[in-house]
């Protein structure tokens, strides 16, 4: 299935698809295209503009290699730039080995601290950790009751002192609470404030000069607009923290903030919050979140099949294996394998630029793969090198290890048969040949 | 009125140095740079599509000679786009109007209730209040708190469903002849489904339960911190029940509610209300001249 975006993309990328070279006017089309869909993700106006340079920057100039598109090159430029961004690989919460892990959450209002909090708790409390929440957000109405509610549903203490409104000190003595009854983790779920609350923020820093968390985690609304980066600049400025915490991400928000966060603030992501039950709780990948931003995984499947396409060595040794007339079986498997990572055999012809619209209808059987790859694997590595040794005999215990009839078989090995001799004909005619397009894989 | 007026420019007054500089240096350069523009407006989160319309029609209306032109021009075509129908927001007092207080998780619903009673109390009217947000952990006692500090009877049964409590509410406020019902509700993403359901069983409870006598209301409550994912929540919201107004919190910070503007614009509802801060009297009626010259001055 492809959407609008992709549609425009394909639209965009077609201009450059068969000029050997990227040259600034034949992407300029497709970089104000990503443009808007950085924009449409919520990723800060400068942040984006920024991030549109260096990608040009990266390409232009950029010789297109061998089977691979200037789209593809470009996307894929993009996906690595966007992931590198986001920070490469997930980040886990770091704890104090021996002695009390603290953990302080800051955000702006409503951002979801105080569920986050209990979530965060339950996570904790299941890796074998004792752990305390702790009530310091003394300013909204029943803010200490809620938290105490979600302790009581995870069998988790909350530290409160009611009678007191002073956030400093209940954090404080929650840590002396905690040491006296072997909790060796404390969270500590503070107000939400505002950046430009200067009382407030000064507030928050005290708490943390005081309490020295093991970490402070910065907790963002995944909805949040282009404000998040005054927001985000002014917690680090003024408090600081150690990480980001990216809630509601069960709604379909983009999440283009984080990109605009994390280009200001070099801080890992390390929870991602998605709903309201307690274990919804998930660490962050930043492949993931460069999927999502880019919008529903289809300029995705775009990029993943660029970096199959880009996997030049096994590339050129299939190649030559064609060229050689050497392709067996054993390569048609690994061929079929790559497929299968690359998602559904349908979306991922629907992603090839070019044929992507033709094809949007088209009866597609991805349990067609799954057959082939069962067949192929009962075959011993012999009868793979050589198909030709593949008697009656042969073939039928094929079928019964496979859990196949004879007739898939013997079908599978006649398209294989067939694909070898198109292959040669193609080495006839020209010199030189790119990787076998998707096309080629007719499988029923 | 006046002192509206105050809170809210010196809530804007930063948004109003920024685009006020920005537009002198526009004028430095004595050529009209729409891209300096279109980055103003982007960073209010705008929103793209709505921002590129603004410039093509901008450029199209008029041929700007100074910056007062310039500034008039835009004013012009801005307050022309939004509805400037907010007297949605002034009630009549001689009959019931129930208004139910939907929008996603801590978007303000509560409070925007709290302040909103005491809006209308300080109007004279007798309000009660709802408490149908039986899901999130002492939900009820947050609004509790509200109505005790508003001196408002409250409406609330634990053991209840939602449509249960708003049902009953409904009853209590024709029997005891208030002037004004507000439903709080659960905060719930656009996205849930059942959820969204929920909602519109409370919305259709409601509706069985008056007549042409009682007026019913129902307002999104949007974060105005919130980016173009405020597109999709209106969209789906107005999906299950009917949206006859806006209101857009926490514009005390440095977070203009471009996205909810533009959405004003585009489906031609109102904006009722403003968001300024926690307290109970941190929320300004909307004025569309005030906003807009607030952002522009
Ligand atoms: N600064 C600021 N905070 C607000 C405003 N409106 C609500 N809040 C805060 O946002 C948080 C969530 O509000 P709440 O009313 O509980 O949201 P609900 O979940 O939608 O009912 C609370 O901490 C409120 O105090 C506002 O206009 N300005
Ligand atoms: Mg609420």
């Amino acid at each position: 299935m492809l959407d609008e975006l992709t549609e425009k993309l394909e639209k965009a990328l077609k201009k450059i698809t068969g000029q050997g070279k990227i040259t600034e006017s034949n992407i300029s089309e497709t970089l104000r295209e990503i443009r808007r869909v950085l924009l449409d993700a919520d990723v800060n106006y400068k942040v984006a503009k920024d991030f549109i340079e260096k990608v040009k920057e990266k390409s232009l100039g950029q010789e297109v290699i061998n089977s691979v598109t200037p789209g593809q090159l470009i996307t894929k430029i993009i996906y690595d730039e966007l992931v590198e961004l986001l920070g490469n690989q997930s980040s886990e919460l770091e704890v104090n080995p021996n002695g009390l892990t603290t953990i302080m959450l800051i955000g702006l209002q409503g951002s979801g601290k105080t569920t986050f909090s209990a979530k965060l708790a339950k996570y904790l409390k299941n890796k074998k950790q004792n752990v305390l929440l702790v009530a310091a957000d003394v300013y909204r109405p029943a803010a200490r009751s809620q938290l105490k509610i979600l302790g009581s549903q995870i069998n988790v203490p909350v530290f409160s002192i009611d009678e007191s409104n002073d956030p400093v000190t209940i954090s404080v003595e929650s840590l002396k609470y905690a040491k006296e009854n072997g909790l060796n983790t404390v969270i500590i779920d503070t107000a939400g404030r505002l950046h430009v609350d200067d009382e407030m923020m000064i507030e928050a820093a005290k708490i943390k000069e005081r309490v020295k968390p093991t970490q402070t985690l910065f907790v963002v609304d995944s909805m949040t607009g282009q404000d998040a980066v005054n927001s985000a600049k002014a917690f680090h400025e003024k408090v600081d923290f150690d990480g980001v915490v990216l809630t509601k991400m069960d709604g379909d928000s983009r999440g283009g903030c984080i990109l605009s966060i994390r280009a200001i603030v070099d801080r890992p992501v390390k929870f991602v919050s998605l709903g309201e039950k307690l274990d919804s709780l998930e660490l962050f990948y930043p492949d993931r979140m460069a999927s999502r931003i880019l919008g529903k995984g289809d300029i995705v499947s775009l990029v993943e099949k660029a970096q199959a396409q880009f996997d030049e060595k096994e590339a050129e040794d299939l190649e030559k294996k064609f060229r050689e007339n050497k392709f067996d079986l054993d390569d048609f498997l690994k061929q079929i394998k790559m497929i299968k990572k690359m998602g559904s055999l349908k979306s991922l012809l629907g992603m090839i630029p070019g044929i992507g619209s033709q094809i949007k209808n088209a009866d597609v059987d991805d349990k067609q793969l799954i057959v082939v790859e069962s067949i192929i694997q009962s075959m011993t590595k012999q009868e793979r090198a050589n198909p030709k040794i593949l008697n009656g005999s042969r073939r039928k215990r094929i079928a019964r290890g496979s859990g196949n009839t004879i007739q898939d078989v013997n079908r599978l090995i006649k398209q294989f048969e067939q694909m070898q001799q198109m292959m040669k004909m193609l080495n006839k005619n020209s010199g030189k040949f790119n990787l076998p397009n998707m096309k080629n894989f007719r499988i029923n | 009125m006046n002192i509206f007026k105050n809170l809210l420019k010196e809530t804007f007054a930063k948004t109003k140095d920024n685009i006020k500089s920005s537009i002198k240096s526009i004028f430095g350069d004595t050529k009209i740079n729409f891209e300096d523009l279109e980055e103003i407006l982007l960073k209010s989160d705008f929103g793209l599509e709505f921002t590129e319309q603004i410039i093509n029609e901008l450029k199209k209306t008029s041929n700007f000679n100074d910056e007062k032109d310039f500034n008039n021009s835009l004013k012009y075509l801005l307050l022309n786009k939004i509805n400037k129908n907010n007297s949605n927001a002034d009630l009549d007092i001689n009959k019931l109007t129930i208004i139910q207080i939907f929008g996603v998780n801590g978007s303000g619903k509560t409070t925007t209730i709290g302040k909103l009673t005491n809006y209308y109390i300080s109007k004279g009217f007798k309000i009660l209040i709802a408490s149908c947000d039986t899901f999130r952990a002492a939900a009820n006692e947050q609004l509790k708190k509200w109505a005790t500090l508003n001196e408002t009877k409250i409406i609330e049964d634990f053991s209840k469903d939602p449509a249960s409590v708003a049902f009953e509410a409904v009853k209590t406020a024709k029997n005891e002849k208030y002037n004004l019902l507000f439903i709080d509700t659960a905060g719930r993403l656009h996205t849930n489904k059942n959820l969204m359901l929920e909602l519109q069983k409370i919305d259709n409870v409601i509706t069985k339960s008056i007549d042409e006598n009682i007026l019913k209301l129902n307002w999104l409550i949007v974060d105005g911190n919130s980016g173009q994912n405020a597109n999709k929540q209106y969209e789906e919201f107005s999906k299950f029940v009917k949206i006859d107004g806006l209101i857009i919190t926490k514009l005390d910070g440095t977070s203009k509610g471009g996205s909810v503007f533009q959405i004003a614009v585009n489906n031609n509802k109102p904006i009722l209300f403003l968001g300024i801060g926690e307290k109970k009297d941190n929320l300004v009626k909307f004025n569309p001249e005030d906003y807009i010259n607030s952002l522009l001055e």
